[in-house]
Formats: C-alpha cells, sequence, structure tokens
C-alpha cells in the first residue's frame, strides 16, 4: 500500500481547521474508468497549519475532489507509486479578495477575488453603524419570552426602526474597511459577556442574550451571536468573524453575515446552508461525542442536531435523538433544542399522544424566543402551521407572529438574523 | 387518458408520478392583454417557461429512467400566448408515442385539480415517486414563495388568488403516501416587503395540511431544488429552456450524477452540486442569485439513472490571459472530442463521456509551447488547466 496525506491550503488568518474541507477520492483504473473500490468521503485540514489527512491506498491513479464550504471543488489527479514515501498533496483554494476576508470568502459569504473585484463596486461615502446588545426583558420570567416574537412581529408590521425592547450598547470599530465591506472579529470576553455556557438548567444566560445590530440607514438587521461559544479542540472562546456591507451587489443580499472560526466544525456551519447538508454531517458526525457527550457548547450540538435530524433516513431511533431531549431540558436559554425535539416528534409521530407532545414542545419553543439558527425558524414556523391549518387557534395566533419575523428572516445563513427596517432601495 | 395527462402507463402500479407546469402569460402584468393589476411588482411576460415546460416533460417521456420507480404518468399545464392570447389550444406531441393532446391553461382552478389528481395518482403506495415542476413567475421572501398561476392579479383586490402558496403546499404533500416528493421550482424572485407581508394569504395551498399526514407511513424525503439566479434574462431566452431548466437537464443527463452504486445514478446530493456548477458558472456572465427560501431538505433521494453521462468540463490555460490564443483539442483513445481555434478569451466548455481525455493547446501565433495533460473526467464537472510557457 502508498501512503496519501492530503491539505487544503488556505490563509484562514493563520488558522487552522481540522475539519475543513470534504474530499472524495476516485480510483481510476488502468482502462481509464473509475473503479468502485472507493472509499467513503472524508474530511481533510484546512487552513494555513501543516496537518495532513493522511489514508493508505494502492498503488494508482487517483482523482481528489474536494468540495469547499464556499461552494467552490478543487480537482487534482495524483498518481500513488510503490514507494515509500509518502505522497504530499497541498491543494489549494486562497481566492479571498482580502486577507481579512478569507474566512467570509472560504465559508462562501464574499465572493472569491475575481468576482470581487469584477462587481460593481463603488465605495460608498456612508458606512454602516454596527453596535452590540441585548434584549431589555420587559418580563421577569425567563422562560417565558414569547414577548420577543410579539415585539419582532410589531417592529417589522409597523416599520420600526427604534426599538423599546432592547438595550444597545455604543458602536463597535471595525478591524478593516476597504470601502465596501467592513470586518469585525467578535467574543464574548469583548462584549463583557462571560465565554462559558451556564450550568444545566439555568433558565437564561447571565447578562442576557448577545446580540448585534445593523444600522444603515434606513435599514436595520438583528443578528443572534451565537454565544457563548467554546471551541471543540481546544475548550478556547470562540471567535466570531463579521462582515457588514456598505455596498450590496444585489439588494437582497444581506449586509451582516457571521461565521464562527471553530476548527472543528466552522465548516459544518458553512455547509449546513449550502446545500451541503451531508457534508455537514460527516462532521458533527466525527464530533459527535464532544458535541453531544462532553456538553461543552450546547449551540454546536445545536447545529448538529439540525443536520442529523435533516438527513436521517428513515424513522428508526438514533442514539443522538436523547442528546434532542437533552439539549431541550438541560438549557431552557436555547430555544433550539425544543424545535428540534418538536420537529422529530411530528415527522416521526405514531399516535396521538405524539402529536399532543409535540404540540407542547413547539409551544414551549415559542415562549423560549427566537432561535439562534435560522432553520429553527424555519422548522418552527412549519410546525405550528401544521397546527393552525388544522384549526388550533393558539397555534394559529404564535404562528402568525413567528410568519411576520420568518418573512424577515436571512435564511442563507445559519444564524439568525432578521431585517427589521425597511429593504435597501434597487440599484 | 386522464385530464391533464399526457403520458400514462397504466401498467405500472408502483412508479412516478409527475405534474408539470409552465407559465409565460400573464395577462394582468407588464405587456399582458388585459388591465395591468396593482401588484405586479414590475413583472412582466415571459417566453421561456413554455418551452421549458415542454422540454422537461420530454425529457421525463423519452429519457427518464428509474427501474424500480419508472414513469408512470405526467400531466402537463402550460399558459402561453398561443392559448392565453391568441385563443388557440396548445398542443403538446409526446415523444415517445407521437400522441398529440391538447394543453390546458395554467389557471389557479386548473392546477389546483391537476395537482389533486397528481397526488391521489400517487397515493396508492409508499414506493411512489413523485415529481412537482413549476416554472414561471414566483415571488419569494424569507422562508415564503408564491408561485403565480396566469390568472395571477385577476382578482384586483387580492392578486395572489392566483398563485401557490409553495410553503403551505409543501406540508400539505405529507398527505401523499409516496415517500420520495421531488419539487424542481424554477420560479424565484424577491418580493417588495409589501406585497407579502401585507397578506396572510400567499396563494393556494392546493393540499391542506393535516397534523397527522404521515401516520403509518415512511418519513417523506422531500428535497426541493430551486433555481437561485434573479432578474428576468434567466427566464426570458426566446425559444430556449430558462437557464436553470438547462441546467437541470444538463444536470440531470450525467452532471448530477454519481456512480457509488456502481452505475450512474442522480441522486438529490450530486444533483444539487451540479445545479450549483451551473448557476456559478451563470455569475461570471453577469448573473446575479437571488435569496432562495431553502427547505432544508435534503434527504437522498436516487431519481434517475443515466446509461451515458455527460460531463461538463471547462478548458483554459494558465496565465487565464492566454486562453484567447490557444488552439484547443480533446481527444480520447485517438479521436477528436471537439476542437477550438483561438480568438475567444472564456473557457473552452464542452461536454464530454466519463474516462480518460487528453486535453491539448497550441499557440499558432506565439511562441508558447504546445502543452497538453491526459486528465480523467468524471461528474459532476472538470476544470482543466493548460500551462503556456515559452
Amino acid at each position: 500500500m502508498s501512503v496519501l496525506k492530503l491539505r487544503l491550503d488556505n490563509w484562514l488568518e493563520g488558522e487552522e481547521l481540522s475539519g475543513g474541507a470534504v474530499v472524495n477520492l476516485y480510483p481510476i483504473t488502468p482502462q481509464g474508468t473509475s473503479s468502485p473500490q472507493r472509499r467513503s468521503p472524508f474530511a481533510i485540514p484546512a487552513g494555513s497549519g501543516n496537518n495532513f489527512y493522511t489514508l493508505e491506498a494502492a498503488p494508482g491513479r487517483y482523482l481528489i475532489e474536494a468540495q469547499l464550504p464556499s461552494g467552490d471543488v478543487v480537482n487534482q489527479e495524483v498518481t500513488l507509486d510503490d514507494s515509500s514515501a509518502p505522497l504530499e498533496v497541498r491543494l489549494k483554494s486562497d481566492r479571498s479578495p482580502h486577507e481579512w476576508l478569507s474566512w467570509q470568502q472560504f465559508s462562501g459569504k464574499v465572493a472569491e477575488r475575481g468576482r470581487y473585484n469584477r462587481e460593481e463596486a463603488s465605495p460608498s461615502s456612508s458606512v454602516p453603524c454596527l453596535s452590540s446588545g441585548t434584549f431589555a426583558s420587559p418580563f421577569t420570567d425567563p422562560l417565558n419570552q414569547a414577548w420577543q416574537w410579539e415585539a419582532l412581529a410589531g417592529a417589522v408590521r409597523n416599520r420600526e426602526t427604534h426599538f423599546p425592547w432592547l438595550v444597545q450598547k455604543p458602536p463597535l470599530t471595525a478591524r478593516n474597511y476597504d470601502g465596501r465591506v467592513q470586518s469585525y472579529v467578535l467574543t464574548a470576553t469583548m462584549l463583557g459577556l462571560p465565554w462559558q455556557p451556564p450550568p444545566r438548567g439555568t433558565p437564561a444566560l447571565e447578562k442576557g442574550r448577545a446580540l448585534l445590530v445593523m444600522r444603515f440607514d434606513p435599514e436595520v438587521e438583528l443578528i443572534s451571536l451565537p454565544l457563548p461559544w467554546i471551541t471543540l479542540d481546544q475548550s478556547r472562546e470562540g471567535l466570531l468573524d463579521i462582515a457588514v456591507r456598505s455596498v450590496l451587489d444585489n439588494p437582497q443580499s444581506p449586509r451582516t453575515t457571521l461565521t464562527v472560526r471553530d476548527p472543528s466544525i466552522g465548516s459544518a456551519l458553512s455547509y449546513m446552508t449550502a446545500g451541503s447538508l451531508d457534508r455537514a454531517c460527516l462532521l458533527f458526525d466525527s464530533a459527535r461525542e464532544m458535541l453531544f457527550d462532553k456538553q461543552m457548547n450546547p449551540l454546536a450540538a445545536a447545529a448538529g442536531a439540525y443536520v442529523l435530524v435533516s438527513t436521517q433516513q428513515g424513522a428508526d431511533r438514533q442514539n443522538w435523538h436523547a442528546w434532542v431531549k437533552n439539549l431541550m431540558d438541560w438549557y431552557p436559554w436555547l430555544p433550539d433544542g425544543a424545535i428540534q425535539y418538536g420537529r422529530m416528534k411530528i415527522r416521526d409521530e405514531d399516535s396521538d399522544s405524539d402529536i399532543d407532545e409535540a404540540r407542547d414542545v413547539l409551544f414551549k419553543a415559542y415562549a423560549r424566543g427566537l432561535p439562534y439558527f435560522s432553520a429553527g425558524i424555519r422548522w418552527l414556523l412549519n410546525g405550528l402551521t401544521i397546527f393552525a391549518d388544522d384549526g388550533d387557534e393558539e397555534a394559529r395566533a404564535y404562528a402568525a407572529n413567528v410568519h411576520k419575523v420568518a418573512l424577515r428572516a436571512d435564511m442563507s445563513q445559519p444564524f439568525t438574523v432578521i431585517r427589521l427596517g425597511p429593504r435597501a432601495p434597487v440599484r | 387518458m386522464p385530464r391533464f395527462v399526457v403520458h400514462e402507463n397504466p401498467a405500472i402500479t408502483v412508479g412516478t408520478h409527475a405534474v408539470i407546469i409552465g407559465v409565460g402569460s400573464y395577462p394582468h402584468l407588464n405587456g399582458g392583454n388585459k388591465p395591468l393589476c396593482e401588484d405586479h411588482e414590475g413583472l412582466k411576460q415571459l417566453t421561456s417557461p413554455p418551452v421549458s415546460a415542454r422540454r422537461f416533460a420530454d425529457w421525463l417521456i423519452a429519457s427518464f429512467n428509474n427501474p424500480s420507480k419508472p414513469l408512470a404518468s405526467v400531466a402537463l399545464l402550460i399558459s402561453e400566448e398561443t392559448n392565453v392570447v391568441s385563443g388557440q389550444t396548445a398542443k403538446y406531441t409526446n415523444p415517445k408515442t407521437g400522441a398529440e393532446y391538447d394543453i390546458e391553461r395554467a389557471l389557479i382552478d386548473n392546477v389546483k385539480d391537476a395537482v389533486g389528481e397528481w397526488k391521489d395518482r400517487a397515493d396508492n403506495s409508499v414506493d411512489n415517486m413523485t415529481i412537482f415542476y413549476f416554472c414561471g413567475h414566483g415571488i419569494a421572501q424569507g422562508t415564503d414563495a408564491s408561485l403565480l398561476t396566469e390568472d395571477y392579479g385577476a382578482n384586483k383586490n387580492d392578486a395572489l388568488e392566483g398563485a401557490i402558496d409553495f410553503r403551505r403546499f409543501n406540508l400539505g404533500m405529507l398527505r401523499c403516501a409516496a415517500a420520495e416528493q421531488c419539487f424542481f421550482i424554477d420560479a424565484c424572485r424577491a418580493s417588495s416587503d409589501t406585497l407579502l407581508e401585507n397578506r396572510d394569504y400567499f396563494g393556494l395551498p392546493l393540499i391542506s395540511i393535516k397534523k397527522d399526514a404521515r401516520r403509518g407511513k415512511p418519513s417523506r424525503r422531500g428535497p426541493v431544488f430551486y433555481a437561485a439566479l434573479a432578474g428576468d434574462s434567466a427566464y426570458a431566452r426566446p425559444n430556449q429552456p430558462t437557464v436553470f431548466t438547462d441546467a437541470l437537464l444538463k444536470s440531470l443527463n450525467g452532471a448530477g450524477s454519481n456512480d457509488q452504486d456502481g452505475d450512474w445514478r442522480v441522486e438529490t446530493s450530486r444533483l444539487m452540486d451540479a445545479l450549483d456548477y451551473f448557476m456559478q458558472r451563470q455569475l461570471e456572465d453577469g448573473h446575479k442569485l437571488v435569496q432562495i427560501p431553502a427547505t432544508g431538505d435534503a434527504s437522498k433521494v436516487q431519481i434517475h439513472y443515466v446509461a451515458n453521462p455527460l460531463v461538463p468540463v471547462e478548458v483554459a490555460c494558465v496565465p487565464d490571459s492566454e486562453t484567447a490564443k490557444a488552439y484547443f483539442d480533446c481527444q480520447q483513445g485517438g479521436a477528436s472530442k471537439g476542437s477550438r481555434p483561438p480568438g475567444e478569451p472564456k473557457k473552452w466548455l464542452l461536454e464530454l463521456s466519463p474516462g480518460n481525455h487528453e486535453f491539448i493547446a497550441t499557440y499558432p501565433k506565439t511562441a508558447f509551447k504546445p502543452a497538453s495533460k491526459t486528465e480523467f473526467v468524471r461528474p459532476a464537472f472538470r476544470r482543466i488547466a493548460l500551462e503556456a510557457t515559452s
């Protein structure tokens, strides 16, 4: 057997992803046909480090196909001989318009260099303003955050741009700006928030839920920050990479995009929204123990659960099903666990009691407020719609509020971003 | 033959049932032959959707191949200038039988009847597969999409009476026994804030929702494939299918296939890869992407088996600036598979069978050395770079 070592080189501001890109390795027969003797897709490291994914393979020709989180594909053919020296292959994908946008480009939020530079891009004379904030809960019960839906639906309905329910802090300072895109890198500590998740059963996050508010008059975007976030590999504080656009190539595009620089599952979070759920599943699956057994990062576990629930084939009970219920029971501040459990209950229902439980759980999710993930908005809306359209008046009232918010949700991003102000004029 | 159906094989008890809707003529939108509706949103008449719907029907009837779910029925509705403005009957000729059918218009009442009958045909077995294809105007926002039928705007007080509420329709289809349900939506464009938000009504759901819809049935696998290109240029290509449908047909013919089971099969994940590739290629021609209300359902469905897949291949020089100077040739086993003379600065695009191919670049008017390499071609696509060195 020969040894093949694979990695993907990308600047990523000096960081390294252990699961950076999902690769297919296709053996090529001497007759020039593809061989059925192939291995399952696997993840290779990506970034500016020096780590390789190492595998043994029979001598011969192979086609490497790396699918990047951005949707880009890198192909390369290699020939393995029967020498004892491993063959090291460094795939290249450095196509970011700036080094400081490399995470955004790698995750598909910013166009690759060529298209970025081709697009009409007269710099803007005005600059968006980004501030952090929290919900100013007008009610003392941390387990009843249903008012968030009512407040957000009202803001959408009335075209509000100032919100009594929002505590907004002074503007943040961008670390880079090229006249079109501002870049921010934030952590919980920088925002004065605890960086570790609270103990199990804690009803609410200390110091409230972290939000960002982007204002670019008259537009307003509300960004739910996935904090607290602990990286799975090193248990360090997660970095949030945020880009804010002053110039939009398409008026429908969001101004604010967010990606998490997590070495283990950063790519998986991007695959979640790129029509590559099976690739996200592979990465989450390999981090299953860290996600679900170690309980280090409830938000990352919720991300993994969205993908696992979405990609499950058939109704067979999986060992992670119990974990979805745990997410709901142990982290009341996280609406997404209840949404996921409700979705599973409806999908796999086999009795009226399953249906009743699904209804109760979805109502519980509604009471917990805005989900952290955009998929949660969609799943909650669809779940409530199923009951509402079947004549359930309470579900109808809840669905109406969720729907108002869902129409302003940016479904192209994994984390919840809601556009509250008027839309930008069409250029 | 049942109403709306242009192809049927009654001998097939478990198979694939399709409904295809193509709307190009909208009397109440700009350029239409009836009063312009208030909620026209700047939408115009389209030329490509009727062509696309016919082309997709042709492909299904002539080429669709799924041994475990053979084609059982195809229903077709089209609104085009012929049957909407000129008052004639639109025709469709079945490519397999040669039989000619009168096509009914894609009015919302017809669509409701056709979809209901299609759902009922597929309801006899969980092993059936359904295919829903819509091409025309659509308005999307956030989680929702309204698909506009011919009579959009006919009710001036509620334009969306002539529309399909796709999110609810998708939920309603949980009632259909068929466990595999594919939705192809060649329609998306963004809404103004006012149209959808000012209403609680987004169109007809076509099939009402039931909370215990799948009791006793396997979970539904229902991938949705959305067109993601913005603007009319993707839909107004005279006598040509839309950009998305063109990409869809190319993907079904090979780019979206994989051979992990030994033969070439088009399945959800690879089909999404192929469509994404074709859409990305359009960006290079100035198209822009529109946000799509992704459903998050990417469950694996094996849609089609391809006997001889065709793989899109891009050939260019390194550096790219020398591409226009190259004479390109492609050979397989000594036989030419195509060539392109100098003068074209864009990449050379061709479609090839899987396998080894030799790619050659020569430079007739420069001192660059000829470059060649043998590369393995397989779906979803290949990019070949030939060095231009002196």
